[in-house]
């Protein structure tokens, strides 16, 4: 099985797990279009479509695809903050497992300025188990056996006070940041109290246009865990099937 | 011909330029732009009279002047919120630099846009026009007491003189006087010293204009900035936010910290066995696989 990751990063995020027999959607921040063509305009393996919360960098093509026959897997918060309504609109309760296709989604609540964000734990015989936590500034569960990780790396605290300091960005920004984002330090505190032993590869998504640097990033996440770690880039594709070293 | 065309391109970069760093002060809080005044309005038409606007030598002032002294005249118009198509102000070179002078409507028109100012009124004396003054010494405040003008004395070439007052939410705010003498004097400045047309048989306008420029200028010139430049109010205003600011994200750094300290990555969740071999087993069909391994043979991703 393969991530694909079509945006990641406040213009927009949409990644794209898939064999050649299914495909699940993780959240539909992009326009529809582009989500079709990152399907290769092929949409009769898509499972279903999760989405964490209802910001328009993760949701904005909601409607499109419960229009072209996609059932969308969101909080009753979300699908209501989306003005969703329908047969495809499947509810999520947090640490309440479902089955999507031949794909087991455990959601549980993250900790974002939305009306009821979720993150997934997603667990596939030919995956194992793949941990996806976005806009989140802090993250209330401990979890073990995780095979892939992604998660969010939004800012780091120096880079952030540089900018500060420098009068790039307003203060009030850094009181939302605080408190509705993952920073580097608090992604490395998750980090090192998660059991890594089964941990294959750990993608940092939804990086901060101005308060990030990926290269930075990657290499303090490798340093400290020693797993291969990527930085979602739009197009980057990875191979997450189990036991593939 | 060639030349013209450099001239309306760079040309169009200045007021371009100019739009752009006023744009840019005014979102940071450094330029506060007049209400109801379209700064891209007054560019464009300013852009319009300056591609016509000739130096002494009849040369266009695009070419001869500096283009950091047509960025400043432009800068200087939208400061003070002037409209060069209303004649508030005009361009004039001097030297190679172009310069903004504002306008005797340009000044009524500032000043009128001063906080608390409601008009700007003048009026000719005539000859048996009843009219006193009186000067209150406590606050040194020039004050018309009477002024009883009689219809049968309007006669131009029986001005006595001229008032300006300029007028505040609670009544007279600053009163200005001038005899026709010094009215006369002060034309006499000027480049047709008082001799026009316009002085010969509109003496009556003239000398209120004059007297409302005296007026005006003393006091838009001496006004504080508050209205038209706010640097040094806002400012003082900024730090004091940024202080109040400043706290706030201390709190909201240390409520974070405390919250993440007391419930992050505490709370054990995952599959259990049961959940997960129960899906392990979910095939899709065969059948099914292989007709959209069928489909597959496509581009692949």
């Amino acid at each position: 099985m393969k991530l694909k990751v079509l945006g990641s990063g406040s213009k927009g995020n949409c990644y794209l797990l898939y064999s050649p027999k299914e495909t699940l959607i993780i959240e539909c921040g992009l326009p529809y279009k582009a989500i079709l063509k990152g399907l290769n305009f092929n949409l009769n393996k898509v499972v279903g479509c999760l989405v964490s919360h209802e910001h328009k960098d993760h949701s904005k093509a909601i409607q499109d695809l419960i229009k072209n026959g996609i059932d969308v897997y969101t909080s009753k918060g979300t699908a209501m903050a989306c003005e969703v309504t329908g047969y495809r609109v499947k509810l999520l309760e947090s640490e309440k497992a479902t089955k999507i296709g031949s794909f087991i989604v455990l959601p549980f609540k993250t900790q974002h300025d939305a009306a009821e964000p979720l993150g997934f734990l997603i667990y596939h015989r030919e995956i194992g188990s793949l941990l996806f936590i976005t806009d989140s500034y802090y993250c209330q569960y401990k979890f073990q056996d995780l095979n892939h990780i992604l998660i969010e790396c939004n800012y780091s605290d120096e880079i952030l006070k540089e900018n500060l300091d420098q009068g790039l960005i307003p203060r009030s920004l850094k009181n939302r940041l605080l408190k509705s984002h993952f920073s580097l330090g608090n992604v490395k505190e998750f980090l090192k109290v998660t059991d890594m032993k089964t941990v294959q590869n750990i993608m940092l998504i939804h990086l901060s246009d101005g308060n990030s640097n990926e290269a930075i990033f990657k290499e303090e996440i490798e340093r400290l865990t020693g797993k291969p770690t990527y930085v979602a880039d739009k197009g980057l594709e990875i191979e997450v099937s189990l036991g593939t070293f | 011909m060639s030349n013209n065309v450099v001239t309306t391109t760079q040309e169009k970069n200045i007021t371009e330029e100019v739009l752009a760093r006023v744009q840019d002060l005014n979102k940071k809080g450094e330029l506060v732009i007049p209400k109801g005044y379209s700064a891209e309005n007054a560019l464009k038409s300013a852009y319009l009279i300056l591609s016509e606007t000739v130096d002494k030598d009849k040369k266009p002032v695009l070419q001869t002047c500096s283009k950091a002294s047509i960025a400043n005249a432009l800068l200087d118009m939208v400061i003070q919120g002037l409209s060069p198509a209303k004649k508030q102000c005009y361009f004039v070179a001097y030297g190679g630099k172009l310069q903004l002078m504002r306008s005797y409507m340009g000044t009524v028109a500032v000043t009128k846009r001063l906080k608390g100012v409601k008009d700007v009124k003048a009026y000719c004396i005539y000859e048996g026009d009843e009219f006193e003054t009186e000067y209150n010494v406590d606050t040194a405040v020039l004050k018309i007491t009477k002024f009883n003008p009689k219809f049968e004395n309007i006669d131009i070439k029986k001005i006595k003189g001229a008032f300006a007052v300029i007028v505040g939410e609670n009544g007279p705010i600053h009163t200005e006087i001038m005899s026709m003498a010094q009215i006369r004097n002060s034309w006499n400045q000027g480049y047709a010293k008082g001799k026009s047309g316009a002085h010969t048989n509109f003496t009556e306008e003239m000398a209120k204009k004059t007297v409302i420029n005296r007026a005006c200028k003393m006091f838009a010139n001496t006004s504080d900035d508050s209205d038209i430049l706010i640097g040094a109010f806002n400012n003082s205003d900024k730090a004091d936010f940024e202080e109040k600011d400043k706290d706030m994200v201390n709190d909201v750094e240390y409520e974070v910290k405390e919250e993440i300290k007391e419930k992050a990555n505490s709370k054990p969740i995952g599959f259990t066995n049961e959940t997960v071999k129960d899906v392990a087993y979910e095939e899709i069909p065969k059948a099914d696989v292989e007709q959209q391994q069928t489909i597959m043979e496509g581009p692949g991703f």
